[in-house]
């Protein structure tokens, strides 16, 4: 009878819904019933029960926010300003590796095309946060500012354009981690304006939105790329990736470098492919001396 | 969305402006553990779970925010992985096997406790949810999940909250919980 009475006292103890006088009287009537204290235990459970339930659904809800890929490792505009000279020499390599001293002409083009379509590609995102959050993202809009002027340098030369991106490549690396860990471990509001401002920089670098999906037993080691949505199947957490990206005449190839290897990846379908590494030396080499020359 | 507002939802339990805040600072946050030895998993569960306590005490209304949100999250972020770090640290030693035994029973009750959960309806989940973890008020859970007033909030809550004791309860004598 007197646990039926205590219920409410219980509950808004547990609850953390008492005052701290409230808490104090019950916690002294809690010491003379032990009957109180057992069902004190159960209810404490329960509470806990309920709250571990809740940051699963939580923590399930966040997990299937999409996010763009490891940070850090994904190409910036500048980059592939940068890769863009190597475009055709690379997607030539492909289909008809052939290096020709007139492929200077065809390596103009992938840098003209390079910038435009990234931009559609940033207001999308831009759209679907808007959707989602019913919000304006505040910190897109100076992003979008540094983009524009890159816009002016998409002449139709490439040299002086290769010389821009590589004056500019200190740029890329402006997300710096220290500069984080820095400010941060300091206290005081100013100290975190700047890492704010870098990461929003960083975050809309990003074309392809990548995904990981690592709870698909049939799929141990594949993707799927469509419309500017990476979704790579398998294990990709061991290791760090990267998303290189080659565009040619308006046409984007993406590439995947996991665990040493350079992988092809085809965005004609939706259709779950597997991963191939990539084994034609020429290819593999000029991959590589465009991710010595990033790094 | 500024930060005022940003928190202002956040408060009120709107779960749109977590996924929000969760997205615009995923990179500066995971970046923290990966570059300190940490996998871009344990990153986004260190994330995930400091992105929730913000959440719980934004909800309960046990939050004053004296700095920006980043920097808050942040330091919960550095906390927790220096956290997890330990841990870590502690488990590649010996004391393992102690804790896993003396977790056994526990494990078992939440076990019980979740399956009690899993059958109680939508509606009832969340009352119990808001109520328990969001520490909303009764007006709050009225709002949010559509009731006519307080009272209808009130009488739910009692409800579910004495059908899941019923279940845990039953499950424990089954298990030989209760004395």
């Amino acid at each position: 009878m007197a646990l039926e009475n205590n219920i409410e006292l219980l509950d808004n103890y547990v609850a953390n819904r008492m005052s701290a006088t409230e808490k104090a009287a019950f916690e002294q009537q809690l010491q003379a019933d032990p009957q109180l204290q057992r069902e004190l235990e159960i209810q404490q459970q329960i509470r806990e029960g309920i709250r571990q339930a809740r940051i699963t659904e939580l923590k399930t809800m966040l997990g299937n926010v999409p996010v763009s890929a490891v940070p850090g490792t994904q190409l910036t505009g500048l980059a592939k300003l940068a890769i863009g000279t190597f475009a055709a020499a690379i997607i030539g390599a492909v289909a008809y590796f052939s290096f020709k001293p007139d492929g200077k002409t065809e390596t103009q083009q992938p840098v003209i095309t390079e910038v435009t379509p990234e931009n559609p590609v940033v207001s999308q995102d831009e759209t679907k946060v808007e959707e989602q959050a019913d919000v304006v993202v505040e910190s897109t809009t100076p992003d979008r500012k540094t983009k524009e002027p890159a816009k002016p340098n998409k002449n139709k030369k490439s040299e002086p354009k290769k010389d821009d991106a590589i004056a500019s490549r200190p740029a890329i690396d402006a997300f710096d981690p220290a500069e984080e860990t820095q400010p941060v471990s300091k206290t005081g509001d100013e100290m975190t304006a700047p890492v704010v401002e870098n990461s929003a920089q960083a975050a809309s670098k990003n074309d392809i939105l990548t995904a990981v999906d690592n709870t698909n037993k049939k799929y141990k080691f594949h993707y799927v790329l469509k419309e500017n949505k990476l979704t790579l199947y398998g294990d990709f957490e061991s290791s760090l990736y990267e998303i290189i990206e080659v565009f040619n005449n308006e046409k984007r190839t993406a590439f995947l470098f996991f665990k040493n290897n350079y992988y092809l990846m085809n965005e004609d379908n939706d259709k779950i492919k597997p991963l191939t590494p990539i084994n034609d030396p020429v290819l593999l080499k000029k991959l590589r001396e465009y991710r010595a020359q990033k790094n | 969305m500024d930060e005022k507002e940003i928190f202002e939802r956040i408060c009120k339990g709107d779960e749109k402006a977590l996924e929000f805040l969760y997205k615009k600072y995923y990179r500066m946050m995971t970046k923290l553990v990966i570059t300190n030895s940490g996998t871009e998993e344990e990153a986004r569960d260190i994330y995930q779970d400091a992105l929730i306590v913000f959440w719980q005490k934004a909800t309960s209304g046990n939050l004053v925010l004296t700095s920006k949100i980043s920097t808050y999250i942040y330091s919960i972020c550095q906390n927790l992985w220096r956290k997890e770090l330990d841990r870590k640290k502690r488990l590649s030693n010996e004391e393992k096997d102690t804790a896993v035994s003396l977790d056994t029973e526990t494990a078992e009750r939440d076990k019980i406790i979740l399956k009690c959960i899993e059958q109680l309806g939508e509606t009832c989940k969340k009352v119990l949810m808001y109520y328990y973890f969001e520490e909303m008020s009764m007006q709050e859970i009225a709002d949010k999940l559509g009731f006519a007033n307080t009272d209808t909030a009130k009488t739910k809550k009692y409800k579910c909250k004495m059908k899941l004791d019923e279940l845990v309860k039953a499950q424990y004598s089954e298990h030989d919980f209760l004395d």
